[in-house]
């Protein structure tokens, strides 16, 4: 009989020798082994139902490369925690690498991040490509976001080839803002472009428009401003300041 | 135990066991060096009186002195072998011996009482020695290394045993504890190039007068930590009797042992704690950098003499690398002991260790599994090269100021890690997204310059990302100041505005002194609301300066 390891050796994916053990273990153990659902799933959900039914598989492709291009006030921080609030909630990974360091701290203190979130803010920028390269390699993430400048060509291509391998998700947020040229997103599956939406003085709304990987189509989400919270510093003393309204600006 | 000229004594005993004996009362010197340049490194006691002098006779000189010279090589190697045969040859007499030198050797001499104590200890030693080859060993027994091998070095008979403090001394030297006991009283009328000193130091102190042990002992400890720092406080350690040098710290595997000295001497909990704590902190960063977990810890606590060191065991419940729990252990370890003279040293010595395992299991039919292993692998190489603070996390900050109300502050594994804070109550932990989605900010870290244009002390444009951008709605303005007791305190104006391509930007600028601003009703602390603005800029306009970006919607 020949050794299970053989057959598991021709296949270089994390993914792909995960796939051929499972299906030795079912070949040799029937009926022992659940059927697999949920995350192991092709897709994963954005948590924005709006969003999953513009995308054209249903939501972001798992082991591949998204890219959104982002302007300024276009939603991106908004989306992105929507959408690792709603990866945790379903029991998965994120690694966020924050090379812009822009991301505002009071706003990622997810009630459901347990152990599963990772914030790396490196130094410099240039540092960035090099982070999500250690986190793909590390294989515990469903998805790595890389949120800062544009990646240069070649990193682009050796992490969306990491990212195939370990079966992540790899999601990277380019500002429009921030200066650089980046690869011209060979890699890239998916690109949305994410703009403000209509001008409003109460409440807001972001455009998300997909231009790479399926029709063009567009879709608006609304967001609004919630009320801004302070911290009690010593549990003592009385807070006395009153409860938070909405409609607070900061 | 001292053996005097070692290498000469390992070249006679080879005679003799070549039978020659005849062949150590003959002049031997060794010599290093070759042909005409060779010169005497040591010689025996025929050969000295013969005249030949070590250091200064050339081979040549040497030969001249005496016919009869035997001239040998020095040979490192030949010693090394020789002092590492005895010193196995006499563990069987003590659970620890230290070669401390050429011809030196350590001993543990604590409790031998039952076999007969030190003397009886001394006797064997000496014995064992003989029977070695080793004829002319001398051995002394002190509190003190320094004192052991000064007495060991002193011309006299083989053994010299300086007693330890009596149990009525040791009552009485609360009140003095400079007095370092016997040691010290021993040490004090010799001459101070007696001791292991620098020989600058030695130089320095001769010119300041001293010349016995004592007088360097009797001088105070902070104006020679001023003077020489801390060699000045080991010289004095050393006059007084007080050396760190012991069996006990000696041959401990690499990286598993760490010990501090604590000066002044620890007289309570909390110097100790803090000497346990960086002793902590150290061995952890070298298990980290090896993978391994701490499994049994062993606590060494070294007294003033002449009190035996105390050690104790200190187990997690399982295998960890947390300084906080680890050190918690330490404290109630450290709290039920009652010593009888103060700590001068701290040790914290691994003696079990464990790989990094976790108890968690993976799932192979899961696409979420987690290798915790590789992960903290990659963390910890993010660490080293982009800094501490690259792996981070969120906390609340108590701050008026919006853009300071979140901090990020390092999340690591040395790193004392506050409990999360709770979640605000209105927010349900497991409800679904609320629509619409709550809206994230982004800072700007420096705050960026913005020029902006005003027109009767209202923002009407701004410039950003290159272009300018009229304003549609600008909120009325927000004083803040900084806090009461920073200095100087810093007053600014915070705006909130709308540009007309959909950017919501909190902008800000210094609150100069006499600053007229518009005041609504509603724009207090619980902010403004947007209003709508110009949707031109009035040919009015003016560039204010000072402005700047903090943060922004998105």
């Amino acid at each position: 009989m020949s050794s299970p390891s053989l057959g598991l050796l021709a296949k270089t994916s994390r993914a792909g020798r995960i796939e051929a053990l499972q299906r030795e273990l079912r070949a040799r153990f029937p009926g022992a082994t659940q059927e697999i659902s949920g995350p192991n799933a092709a897709t994963m959900s954005t948590g924005v139902e709006a969003l999953d039914r513009m995308l054209p598989a249903g939501g972001l492709p798992r082991g591949q490369v998204v890219e959104w291009v982002v302007a300024r006030s276009g939603g991106s921080a908004t989306l992105l925690r929507q959408l690792v609030l709603h990866r945790l909630q379903e029991d998965e990974a994120v690694a966020l690498v924050d090379a812009g360091r822009s991301l505002f701290a009071a706003d990622w203190l997810l009630p459901a991040s347990g152990s599963g979130l990772t914030f790396v803010r490196p130094s410099s920028s240039s540092e960035g490509p090099w982070c999500v390269e250690l986190l793909l390699r590390a294989g515990s993430f469903s998805l790595v976001v890389h949120d800062g400048p544009p990646l240069p060509e070649r990193a682009g291509q050796r992490l969306s080839h990491l990212a195939r391998e370990a079966g992540a998700t790899l999601l990277l947020v380019r500002p429009t803002w921030l200066p650089g040229r980046g690869s011209r997103g060979g890699s890239v599956v998916l690109r949305l472009l994410l703009t403000p939406g209509p001008r409003a003085p109460q409440g807001a709304s972001m455009l998300v428009t997909l231009t790479k990987g399926g029709p063009p189509t567009r879709v608006e989400i609304p967001h609004e401003r919630h009320p801004t919270y302070r911290l009690c510093a010593h549990p003592l003393v009385p807070d006395r300041r009153g409860g938070a309204r909405r409609g607070r600006s900061w | 135990m001292h053996i005097p000229s070692f290498p000469i004594a390992v070249a006679a005993r080879a005679a003799v066991e070549a039978g020659e004996h005849e062949a150590t009362s003959r002049p031997l010197v060794l010599a290093v060096g070759r042909g005409a340049q060779a010169r005497v490194r040591l010689a025996n006691e025929a050969a000295l009186n013969a005249g030949v002098r070590p250091g200064l006779h050339t081979v040549a000189r040497a030969r001249a002195c005496t016919a009869d010279l035997d001239v040998q090589a020095w040979d490192d190697a030949l010693y090394d072998r020789a002092q590492q045969d005895l010193a196995t040859h006499l563990l069987k007499h003590t659970p620890a011996v230290t070669r401390a030198g050429l011809g030196l050797f350590w001993f543990d001499a604590t409790g031998q009482e039952r076999l007969g104590g030190e003397s009886a200890l001394t006797e064997r030693i000496l014995q064992s020695a003989l029977e070695q080859g080793y004829p002319g060993a001398r051995v002394a027994v002190a509190s003190s290394a320094v004192a052991a091998e000064v007495a060991c070095r002193l011309p006299g008979g083989p053994v010299s045993i300086i007693p330890p403090r009596s149990p009525a001394e040791d009552d009485a030297r609360d009140d003095a504890r400079d007095d370092a006991g016997p040691d010290a009283r021993f040490l004090a009328q010799l001459p101070l190039d007696i001791l292991p000193l620098d020989p600058e130091l030695l130089e320095v102190l001769g010119t300041m007068g001293l010349q016995r042990v004592g007088e360097l002992a009797s001088l105070p400890a902070t104006s020679l930590e001023l003077r020489f720092g801390a060699v000045g406080l080991m010289a004095r350690d050393l006059a007084l009797g007080r050396d760190p040098r012991a069996p006990l710290t000696c041959g401990g595997p690499q990286g598993r042992l760490v010990e501090l000295t604590l000066e002044p001497h620890a007289h309570g909990l909390e110097p100790l704690l803090f000497g346990t704590r960086a002793a902590l902190v150290s061995l952890l960063r070298t298990l980290d950098a090896q993978g391994g977990r701490v499994a049994r810890l062993r606590l060494h606590l070294r007294l003033e003499p002449p009190h035996s060191p105390v050690s104790r065991d200190v187990a997690p419940s399982r295998p960890s690398t947390s300084l906080q729990s680890l050190l918690e252990l330490c404290r109630a370890t450290l709290e039920g002991l009652r010593l009888g003279a103060p700590v001068t040293a701290v040790a914290v010595e691994v003696v079990e260790k464990t790989m990094s395992t976790r108890g968690e299991q993976g799932d192979l039919f899961k696409q979420n599994f987690r290798d915790a292993d590789g992960l903290e692998a990659a963390l910890s190489r993010i660490r080293a090269r982009c800094g501490p603070a690259s792996v981070a996390r969120p906390v609340l900050n108590d701050e008026h100021r919006p853009e300071l109300q979140g901090l990020w502050v390092p999340d690591g594994p040395g790193e004392l890690q506050e409990p999360p804070h709770p979640p605000p109550t209105d927010i349900p932990a497991e409800s679904p997204a609320p629509s619409p989605l709550p809206t994230a900010r982004r800072v700007a870290h420096p705050p960026l310059e913005l020029p902006v244009r005003e027109s009767g002390g209202r923002p009407q444009s701004l410039r950003l990302d290159r272009r300018w951008l009229h304003l549609f709605a600008v909120s009325p303005v927000r004083r803040l100041s900084s806090r009461w007791w920073e200095s100087p305190e810093q007053r600014r104006q915070d705006r909130l505005v709308i540009t007309a391509d959909g950017a919501r930007l909190l902008i800000s600028r210094p609150d100069l002194p006499g600053t007229t601003f518009e005041v609504r009703p509603d724009a207090g602390a619980s902010g403004a609301p947007i209003e709508p603005g110009f949707e031109r800029e009035p040919p009015g306009a003016e560039t204010a300066p000072g402005w700047k970006l903090l943060a922004w919607d998105d």
